[in-house]
């Protein structure tokens, strides 16, 4: 269900530092940090108030839902273990269009008890933010997941544990109000049809810029919405096996390969196109879905500047030709 | 193939610097942990024990091979091991060592004198030349955890697991402020195997492409970014063949 409408508070209603100062006695805090580098990066917040302005940071929040590399289970003295649950956390100044990644990832994960584990432990505050040249968001066209959003008058409780911290700060009563929803300064995501898609599989274009693709990966890494993984065991000298699951990629050529080295998706254009069909169609239970929140990672890593959203303008001119 | 424990285990050195093997002497944190489960046959450098035995579990080999006397140790060391594993770039590829280019009896001449025009020597070649490697570490040096594991999973009668990937994806994952995109920098991290943590990116320093290529690499277009960056074709080539892969 597409939620519109969330209970909301005047910002004049809620003290933020009490706020900031519940979350904090019940969980590790986390907020982007921008440093001396110029790059901003999910971090541990120090003391200080919250902040006021979400930022996209470098890695989205699976850096912390789905750990690039995380232990699953050991084997040690002839005993599985399972790993340790995480210890609660907040991610505070979270933009809008992470917040949408989070829902996706929620349904992808849905019966994934390691993500889950994690995911039950986040509490995670949406902030405004501004929008960058390259952000493509077009608002409310995913669900969101998450449990506040603060913008520069009003507080909304976007969960029922967003709406129990609020009460129990004082905030009593509420009203339905329609989130606030940044303005990209570039524009929306180019809408590409299924039809337009799947008509355009022999275009040139997907050759063209797999000529220039370096395979590098880097699009899907700081994807929020890209979770391909890889299981990897590594034993011990005592003797003990540790299995993680690690983030995969689908530009690597070992991606497709299985067993007797039959490679199911041969060649860049092929890899290109597959991370563009999951990114605005999905797969399995979520075909249909798209996953791409237009928080424009992708191109702005990107060192050959492959832009899938370019790719969607100029396969629906070509589309149905 | 499973071996008794404590495992036979040779390191044997040819064309190299020790730093290989000096990777895994620095294991400090480990050193009795594998001391409980390796036995030294042949190993120069922690070892005095001479290297007579006629079975060896586990050999280690470091360094590209440039003299038949060489080969001829390397021979004698495949007849008697289970396993024979490369380790580091010079054994996988010929390493730095094949950056001497030219007439052979004048770069000798030029560096040795007048006896090295005597030696017999050829060209620097990786191990897999001559003999059947089982496994391979790569890495100028090698990573140390990839030593410990491959140990770790001989043990238990297998390999380790590994991820192909290419040191961009570990440095996606560091948060590392890319060189390549940022500062038009050089860097062979697009190309490279990864499992170094992309630990030269990391401190500023461009990949050099010392883990070896990845499977389908797209080098001409990761040539023509340096070309636009500045760099001469001379410049572009010493930099893809610096350890060894001549693309």
């Amino acid at each position: 269900m597409l939620a519109s409408t969330f209970p909301s508070y005047p910002l004049e209603q809620v003290a933020l530092d009490e706020l900031l100062g519940v979350i904090r006695a019940e969980r590790a805090l986390w907020a982007p940090h921008t440093g001396a580098d110029g790059h901003c990066r999910l971090q541990p917040m120090g003391e200080g108030s919250l902040p006021r302005v979400a930022i996209t940071a470098f890695l989205p929040l699976k850096k912390l839902l789905l750990p690039p590399r995380e232990e699953i289970w050991s084997f040690r003295s002839g005993e599985y273990c399972t790993a340790q649950v995480p210890q609660a956390f907040a991610v505070v100044g979270v933009p809008l269009c992470d917040l949408q990644a989070v829902w996706y990832l929620d349904q992808a994960f849905a019966d994934d008890l390691p993500y889950q584990a994690r995911r039950a432990q986040a509490l995670l505050v949406g902030m405004a933010c501004v929008p960058g040249p390259e952000c493509r968001c077009d608002g409310l066209s995913m669900p969101l997941a998450g449990d506040l959003f603060v913008d520069q008058e009003r507080v909304w409780a976007l969960s029922p544990a967003g709406q129990a911290l609020l009460r129990a700060c004082g905030c009593q009563v509420s009203q339905e109000m329609p989130l606030s929803w940044p303005v990209a300064v570039t524009g929306k995501r180019h809408a590409l049809t299924q039809k337009q898609f799947f008509s355009t599989t022999e275009a040139a274009i997907w050759t063209d810029e797999a000529k220039r693709c370096l395979s590098c990966g880097a699009c899907s890494a700081v994807c929020p919405t890209c979770y391909c993984f890889d299981m990897l065991d590594a034993a011990a000298l005592d003797g003990s096996v540790t299995r993680h699951r690690i983030w995969d990629n689908c530009f690597f050529a070992e991606h497709g390969k299985v067993a007797g080295d039959y490679d199911f998706r041969p060649g860049r254009a092929n890899r290109l196109r597959f991370r563009m069909e999951h990114k605005r169609f999905g797969f399995g239970a979520l075909r249909g879905q798209n996953s791409c929140v237009g928080c424009g990672r992708c191109r702005k890593v990107c060192p050959v500047d492959i832009d899938l959203d370019q790719i969607a303008e100029r396969l629906d001119g070509e589309g149905g030709s | 193939m499973k071996f008794k424990t404590p495992i036979k285990l040779a390191w044997h050195r040819f064309t190299s610097c020790s730093g290989c093997q000096l990777t895994l002497v620095n294991c400090e944190a480990s050193m009795t942990a594998l001391s409980a489960v390796v036995e030294l046959h042949d190993f120069a450098l922690v070892s005095s024990a001479l290297g007579n035995s006629e079975v060896i579990d586990v050999a280690l080999v470091e360094g590209s091979l440039t003299s038949p006397s060489e080969v001829k140790r390397l021979l004698a060391l495949r007849r008697k091991a289970g396993l024979l594993v490369a380790v580091g770039a010079c054994a996988l590829t010929g390493g730095v060592n094949v950056m001497v280019k030219g007439e052979r009896r004048r770069a000798m001449e030029s560096i040795y004198g007048k006896p090295g025009t005597e030696w017999d020597t050829f060209p620097p070649q990786p191990v897999h030349h001559f003999v059947k490697v089982d496994w391979q570490i790569p890495g100028c040096p090698p990573e140390q955890h990839e030593l410990l594991e491959m140990i770790a999973a001989i043990l238990h009668g297998g390999w380790p697991g590994r991820q192909v990937m290419p040191v961009c994806m570990e440095c996606r994952i560091n948060e590392n402020r890319c060189l390549l995109e940022e500062d038009h920098a050089p860097c062979l991290g697009p190309i490279t195997r990864a499992g170094c943590h992309a630990l030269c990116p990391g401190i500023g320093v461009p990949c050099e492409g010392c883990r070896g290529v990845v499977a389908e690499a797209n080098q001409d277009e990761l040539c023509r970014l340096f070309f636009a960056a500045g760099l001469s074709e001379q410049d572009i080539r010493h930099r893809l063949e610096r350890f060894g892969e001549v693309l």
